[in-house]
C-alpha cells in the first residue's frame, strides 16, 4: 500500500520536469513583428531622445488605426479609495469631449479603464491585459505611484508610454532611467519648495517648522521645503513626522508649536489633514499654515472646524473653476454630459481633465503615432499652455525633465465660503527646470 | 455475527479502484494542462495564472488547519505577507537572489505560527477567528509602521525571478512555471500528510478532541504544528509573489484582511478538506471576479457574493467535494451495473 | 516484593466546574482482572472513568503499574495503555471506519497499526465489511462496535468500557461480551466495564465495585454479588421485575461458567 503511494507521488513531479524539458525544447516567445510608423499631420519637430533600438520588443504603432487612438488606464474605481479614480472620470470626459470635434487629426481616442482598487500588483494585471488583450497604444492615468512603479520597468525596456501618471515622489536617477513615464502631477518635491519659498520669500517668515506624513511622499515634499527655506534665510526650527495609522498628531503639534515657529507647511494626505488644522488651532498655536494640494481638497477642508482652517494657504495647477470662465463651463458641461454620476466640484476630475488635455497635446504634436514618437513628444513640450491649467501654467519638459507641470498657484482658503482664492500677489511660483535641485 | 463475503460488498471495493484510477488519471491530465498553458497564452494570462498558482499556496495550508482542523484562521494574510516582506527586502536592500531567500521566507512565517497556534489551544471557534482578524487588519499598519524598511504604502520594488538563460524562457513562463512546481511539491506533501496519521488526528479532533486525546492524539502539539505548517505554506506562497510580481506594499491586497478572506473563500468555494480543494478554489476567486467585472464593475461584487452564497448553501463540501461525490455516484452505477451484467453472464449455461 | 495492582485509585475526588461528583473513590484493579462498576444513573460511573482518563478536573492518588498519573496528560496516559471507550460512542464520524481504528491506534507505528487491523476485522466482521464507510454514516450499534474496536487497537494493558451495550440488540449485546469474555481469557487484558446489562458484565467479571451518589463500595467478589439479593434486585433484576427467579439463576449461571474459564486462562 505505502510502495504504490510513493510511486504515484513521483508521478506528478515527472510532469513538472518533463515540463521543464519540453519548455527548453520550445524555448521563449517570439515578439511580434515591428509595425510601421503612422504620420501625424499636426506633429512638431522634436529632439529624438528614445530612439527605437534603445528598445526591447519594440512595437511601434499597436491601438492605432485611421480612425481611434486606444488608451488603456488602471486605477482605484472601487474600494476606500475610489475617490482618487474620479480623475480618471475627468480624463475620460474630456476625450468624449474632445473627440466629438474631431478627435486628434480624425482619430477619435478610446479610453480602455481598469479597477485596480489602489493595488500595485492588480495595477500590473491591469496594464499587461491592457497591452496585451486590448492592445492599447500607451497608458495613461495610474493614480498610484506603487501602481506606475509595479509596471514601469518593463514598459520602459519595451518603450511603452506611461502619460500624466502618478511618479511625483520618484528620484530623478529614477526618472531618468524611466524616460517612457511622464509625471501627472507636480512632484512633490516642486510643491514643497512653492509653498515654503512663498512662506519665506514673499511672507517674510523666518522661523518655520514642518510636518510630514511618514514615506517617500513626505520625504519628497520636505526635500523641496527644506532648499526653499534655504535659499531665503529662513530656519527650520522643528520637523515632525506621523504614520497614516497614528490615532493622534497631539505630541508631534506640541513638538512643534515649541519651537517658536511662526510658519507651519502640513504634509499629508487625506483625513489626516484636517486633524493636524484641529490639533493646531486647539494648541493655542497660530502659525501662518500652507499644504499640499493633498490637503486641498474642499471636502477634506470642510471636515475641519471652520476657525481652524480660515486662512490656510495651499496651491494648485489646475485652475479654480467660476462661473464666469469659459473653461469651466465647458468641463462642467462635459463632465455632466460624460460622466453624470460624477461630482464635478472634485478637484480630482479637474486635474483629470486637465491631464487629458496634456495626453492630447502630446498626441497631437507627435511627428509620427509611434510609440518612441510619443514618448519623444512627451518630453519635448516647450512651454504647452493647456486651457484647464492656470493662466500662465505651461506644460514643459525635456530630456532630464519628465515632470510637465512644475508651476503652482499659491491659493487661500475661505474657510466661511468653502473655497479657495487665488492670491492676488506674486500668485505663480514657476519651478520649471529645478526638479533636479531638490535631491 | 459473522457473515460471509458476499457479491454486493465487492462492488464498492471495485468501484472505488476505479475511481481512483479516473482521479488519478483527471489529475494528471489537469498537471499536463496545467504544465503547456504558458507556452500558449499570452504573458498576461500567463502572469494571471501564475497568481492563482501563487494564492493556492497559502489556501492549501488553511486548509490544513481549517478544513482538516476545523481551527479557523483570519490571519493567513499576515504570513503571506510576512515571506513577501522577508523576499522583497532581501532582494531589493540586501542583493540576494530570490532563491536564496526561500529558507527564511518559509521559516519566519513559520516561526509566527507556530506562536499565533499557542493561543488557539485556549481561545476557541469563533473567538480564535476574530483575534487572527485583528491580526491581519493589523498588519499593513505595521507594514507601514516600519516604512524605512518595507517602503510602506509606496511599495518596495524588487527585480522579479529570472529565468536561466539556457532555459531559453520569457519570464512569466518562468515563473509560472516555478510556482507550478512548488504548488505541486507543496501540494504533494501536504497530502501526504492529511492522508497520514497527523490528517486522521486533525480530523478527529475536530470531531471529537477528548476522544482523540484518549486516543493518544497530542492535541496541543498537533494544533501547533499544523499551525506552524500551514503558516509556511503562505510564507512560501509570499515568497514567490514578490519574486514574481516585483512590487510589495501596504496597499496590496493580500497582504490586507481582503486577502485573509480571500484565501478563506478559495478554501471553502474548492472544498474545505478536500485535497484539491484550494486549487479549485483559488481559481474561482482570483479569476472570477475579474471575468465578472469585465461584463459589469458595478455588478461584479453582488453578483460574486450572490454566487459564493450559492456554492456554500448547495455545496457544503465545495466544488471538488461535491464532484467527488457526483463521481462516487456515477461509478458507483456504472460498476453495479458492471457486476449485475458479469452475474447474469455467469449464470448462463 | 508484590508487584502492584496494574491500576490504584486512592481518595480520588472528581468533578465538573465548582460542583462535586466523586468523593474519595477507592479502587484497585489487578493485571488481567475484569472488574465492573455498577450504579445508578447519575452516579458518577463516567465520571470516574473520565477522571482515569485525565479528562475531568480530578484530586487524588492515582497510580498506574505503581506509577503516579498525577502529571500525564489525556494523551500520555493513553501511551501507558490506558483505553476509554466512552459512553455513547463518540466515534469519528468524518473519518472512515478504517481511518477511526488507524487513530486508535495513533500510539503506535503506523505499521504496526496496519497490521492490527485485520484481527479486529476478523473479529467484527460487520467493521471489516464496511471498512471504507464513514463513521457518522453507520448504525448505532456498528459504531459501538468500532469504539471498542478502535480502543482496543491501542494494545491497551487497561480498557475502560463505559456501557459498552448502549444502543445495541440484545443479541449483539450478548456477542459483544462473548468476545470481550474471549479478549479476557486469551489475552488476559485488564477491563473496567461500567454496564447496565450487569448479568452479561458479572458474566465476565472477577469482581464488582458499586457507585452510589459519587461514593464507592468496597469491591464485592462474584459470591458478594450472588449472595446479596439487594443488589440483584436493584442492578440485576430491574428489567426482570417480572421473571426475577429466571434471572437469577440466569446470572447465576453465567456467572459460573465464565468464572471457571478465567480460572483456567
Ligand atoms: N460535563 C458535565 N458538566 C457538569 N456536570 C456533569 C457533566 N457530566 C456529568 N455531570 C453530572 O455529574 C453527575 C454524574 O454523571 P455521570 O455521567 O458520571 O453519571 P453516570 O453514573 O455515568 O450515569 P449514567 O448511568 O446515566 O451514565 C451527574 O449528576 C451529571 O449531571
Ligand atoms: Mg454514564
Amino acid at each position: 500500500m505505502s510502495r504504490r503511494n510513493s510511486n504515484r507521488q513521483l508521478v506528478p513531479l515527472t510532469w513538472c520536469l518533463a515540463g521543464l524539458l519540453l519548455v527548453a525544447a520550445c524555448g521563449g516567445r517570439g515578439s511580434d513583428a515591428d509595425t510601421g510608423g503612422v504620420k501625424n499631420d499636426s506633429g512638431v519637430k522634436v529632439a529624438q531622445v528614445v530612439k527605437k533600438d534603445d528598445c526591447t520588443g519594440y512595437q511601434a504603432s499597436p491601438g492605432i488605426s485611421d480612425d481611434e487612438i486606444k488608451l488603456g488606464s488602471s486605477y482605484p474605481d472601487s474600494g476606500p479609495l475610489a475617490s482618487i479614480g474620479e480623475t480618471n472620470k475627468g480624463m475620460e470626459s474630456y476625450f468624449k469631449h474632445l473627440n466629438e470635434s474631431g478627435g486628434i487629426n480624425g482619430r477619435k481616442i478610446t479610453l480602455i479603464g481598469k479597477d485596480d482598487q489602489y493595488d500595485p500588483t492588480k495595477a500590473s494585471a491591469n496594464v499587461n491585459e491592457l497591452l496585451q488583450k486590448d492592445r492599447v497604444f500607451a497608458i495613461v492615468g495610474v493614480q498610484s505611484t506603487t501602481g506606475t512603479m509595479a509596471v514601469w520597468d518593463q514598459l520602459a525596456r519595451e518603450c511603452v508610454p506611461i502619460l500624466e501618471s502618478t511618479i511625483s515622489s520618484a528620484t530623478r536617477d529614477q526618472r531618468a532611467a524611466h524616460r517612457n513615464a511622464i509625471d501627472g502631477l507636480v512632484p512633490y518635491a516642486s510643491e514643497g519648495y512653492a509653498l515654503a519659498g512663498y512662506l519665506t520669500k514673499t511672507l517674510g517668515e523666518k522661523k518655520v517648522a514642518v510636518i510630514t506624513q511618514d514615506g517617500s511622499f513626505g520625504d519628497a515634499a520636505a526635500r523641496g521645503v527644506e532648499r526653499a527655506i534655504e535659499e531665503n534665510g529662513g530656519k527650520l526650527v522643528a520637523h515632525e513626522s506621523f504614520q497614516v495609522t497614528d490615532p493622534t498628531v497631539r505630541s508631534q503639534v506640541t513638538t512643534l508649536k515649541a519651537s517658536g515657529a511662526d510658519a507651519l507647511v502640513v504634509i499629508a494626505a487625506g483625513t489626516k489633514c484636517p486633524q493636524i488644522f484641529d490639533t493646531v488651532a486647539a494648541s493655542g498655536w497660530k502659525p501662518t499654515i500652507a499644504t499640499t494640494f493633498t490637503c486641498s481638497n474642499t471636502t477634506l477642508m470642510g471636515l475641519a472646524k471652520p476657525a481652524s482652517t480660515d486662512g490656510i494657504i495651499s496651491d494648485g495647477w489646475v485652475r479654480v473653476r467660476t462661473a464666469d470662465d469659459p473653461e469651466s463651463k465647458t468641463f462642467l458641461d462635459a463632465v455632466k454630459k460624460y460622466a453624470p454620476g460624477v461630482n464635478a466640484s472634485s478637484e480630482n476630475v479637474a486635474i483629470g481633465w486637465a491631464q487629458g488635455q496634456i495626453v492630447a497635446a502630446i498626441l497631437e504634436r507627435a511627428t509620427e503615432l509611434t510609440r518612441v514618437g510619443v514618448i519623444n513628444s512627451a518630453l519635448g513640450l516647450d512651454g504647452v499652455a493647456v486651457p484647464m491649467a492656470v493662466d500662465g501654467v505651461k506644460a514643459s519638459t525635456s530630456a532630464d525633465d519628465s515632470a510637465p507641470i512644475e508651476s503652482v498657484q499659491i491659493r487661500t482658503f475661505d474657510s466661511a465660503a468653502g473655497a479657495w482664492t487665488p492670491v492676488t500677489t506674486d500668485a505663480l511660483v514657476d519651478m520649471t527646470g529645478k526638479l533636479g535641485d531638490f535631491e | 455475527m459473522t457473515m460471509p463475503l458476499s457479491a454486493p460488498a465487492v462492488a464498492p471495493v471495485v468501484a472505488a479502484r476505479t475511481r481512483v484510477r479516473i482521479g488519478y488519471l483527471l489529475v494528471l491530465a489537469a498537471i499536463l494542462a496545467a504544465a503547456v498553458v504558458p507556452f500558449l497564452a499570452p504573458p498576461y494570462v500567463v502572469q494571471n495564472y501564475t497568481r492563482v498558482l501563487i494564492v493556492a499556496l497559502p489556501t492549501v495550508g488553511l486548509n490544513l488547519l481549517t478544513g482538516y482542523g476545523g481551527v479557523i484562521s483570519l490571519g493567513q494574510s499576515v504570513f503571506f505577507g510576512l515571506g513577501a516582506y522577508v523576499t522583497a527586502i532581501l532582494v531589493a536592500d540586501h542583493g540576494w537572489a530570490w532563491w536564496q531567500t526561500l529558507p527564511l521566507a518559509v521559516a519566519l512565517p513559520l516561526a509566527a505560527g507556530v506562536l499565533i497556534g499557542i493561543p488557539s489551544l485556549r481561545i476557541r471557534g469563533v473567538y480564535f477567528a476574530i483575534v487572527t482578524l485583528v491580526l491581519a487588519a493589523w498588519f499593513p499598519n505595521v507594514i507601514q509602521r516600519f516604512n524605512e524598511t518595507t517602503g510602506g504604502n509606496q511599495g518596495k520594488s524588487l527585480t522579479v525571478m529570472q529565468a536561466p538563460g539556457w532555459l531559453g524562457l520569457a519570464q512569466d513562463q518562468y515563473g509560472y512555471l516555478v510556482s507550478l512546481c512548488f504548488l505541486l511539491l507543496v501540494l504533494l506533501l501536504l497530502r501526504n500528510l492529511a492522508r497520514g496519521r497527523t490528517g486522521r488526528a486533525l480530523t478527529a479532533m475536530r470531531d471529537n478532541e477528548v476522544a482523540a486525546a484518549t486516543q493518544g492524539v497530542d492535541v496541543a502539539r498537533t494544533k501547533i504544528y499544523v499551525s506552524g505548517l500551514s503558516a509556511a505554506a503562505a510564507g512560501l506562497g509570499g515568497c514567490l509573489y514578490a519574486a514574481t510580481q516585483g512590487i510589495v506594499s501596504s496597499e496590496t491586497a493580500y497582504f490586507t484582511v481582503v486577502g485573509a478572506i480571500e484565501f478563506l473563500a478559495a478554501m471553502v468555494i474548492g472544498g474545505a478538506g478536500t485535497v484539491l480543494g484550494p486549487i479549485v478554489g483559488a481559481l474561482v476567486t482570483e479569476r472570477l471576479p475579474v471575468l465578472l467585472s469585465d461584463v459589469d464593475p458595478q455588478l461584479a461584487v453582488a453578483a460574486y457574493g450572490v454566487l459564493l452564497i450559492v456554492v456554500v448553501r448547495v455545496m457544503p463540501a465545495g466544488l471538488v467535494g461535491f464532484a467527488t461525490t457526483l463521481a462516487r455516484r456515477l461509478t458507483a452505477r456504472v460498476t453495479q451495473h458492471h457486476t449485475t451484467v458479469n452475474a447474469r453472464n455467469e449464470g448462463k449455461p | 516484593m508484590t508487584a502492584h495492582p496494574l491500576l490504584e485509585v486512592r481518595e480520588l475526588s472528581a468533578g465538573y466546574g465548582s460542583t462535586t461528583v466523586l468523593r474519595d473513590v477507592e479502587l484497585r484493579i489487578d493485571a488481567g482482572e475484569v472488574v465492573v462498576l455498577l450504579g445508578p444513573n447519575g452516579a458518577g460511573k463516567t465520571t470516574l472513568l473520565r477522571a482515569l482518563t485525565g479528562s475531568v478536573r480530578a484530586h487524588g492518588d492515582l497510580r498506574f503499574a505503581g506509577a503516579s498519573l498525577a502529571r500525564t496528560t489525556t494523551d500520555g496516559r493513553a501511551r501507558l495503555g490506558i483505553a476509554h471507550v466512552p459512553q455513547g460512542r463518540g466515534t469519528f464520524t468524518d473519518l472512515t471506519v478504517e481511518e477511526n481504528l488507524l487513530v486508535g491506534g495513533y500510539t503506535r507505528r503506523d505499521r504496526e497499526a496496519r497490521a492490527d487491523l485485520d484481527r479486529w476485522y476478523d473479529f467484527f466482521p460487520r467493521l471489516g465489511e464496511r471498512r471504507h464507510q464513514l463513521a457518522g454514516s453507520m448504525s448505532g450499534g456498528e459504531q459501538q462496535m468500532l469504539a471498542v474496536a478502535r480502543a482496543l487497537m491501542l494494545r491497551p494493558r487497561l480498557l475502560l468500557l463505559d456501557e459498552p451495550s448502549l444502543g445495541l440488540a440484545p443479541v449483539v449485546t450478548q456477542a459483544l461480551f462473548r468476545q470481550l469474555g474471549r479478549l479476557s481469557t486469551e489475552t488476559a487484558l485488564t477491563m473496567l466495564v461500567v454496564e447496565q446489562a450487569a448479568h452479561l458484565a458479572l458474566g465476565i467479571a472477577s469482581r464488582a465495585y458499586t457507585l452510589t451518589h459519587g461514593t464507592i463500595s468496597a469491591p464485592l467478589s462474584p459470591q458478594d454479588l450472588a449472595d446479596q439479593e439487594e443488589l440483584r434486585r436493584v442492578y440485576l433484576g430491574a428489567a426482570h421485575a417480572a421473571g426475577q427467579a429466571q434471572t437469577t439463576t440466569k446470572g447465576r449461571t453465567a456467572w459460573t461458567s465464565s468464572s471457571n474459564g478465567s480460572s483456567t486462562a
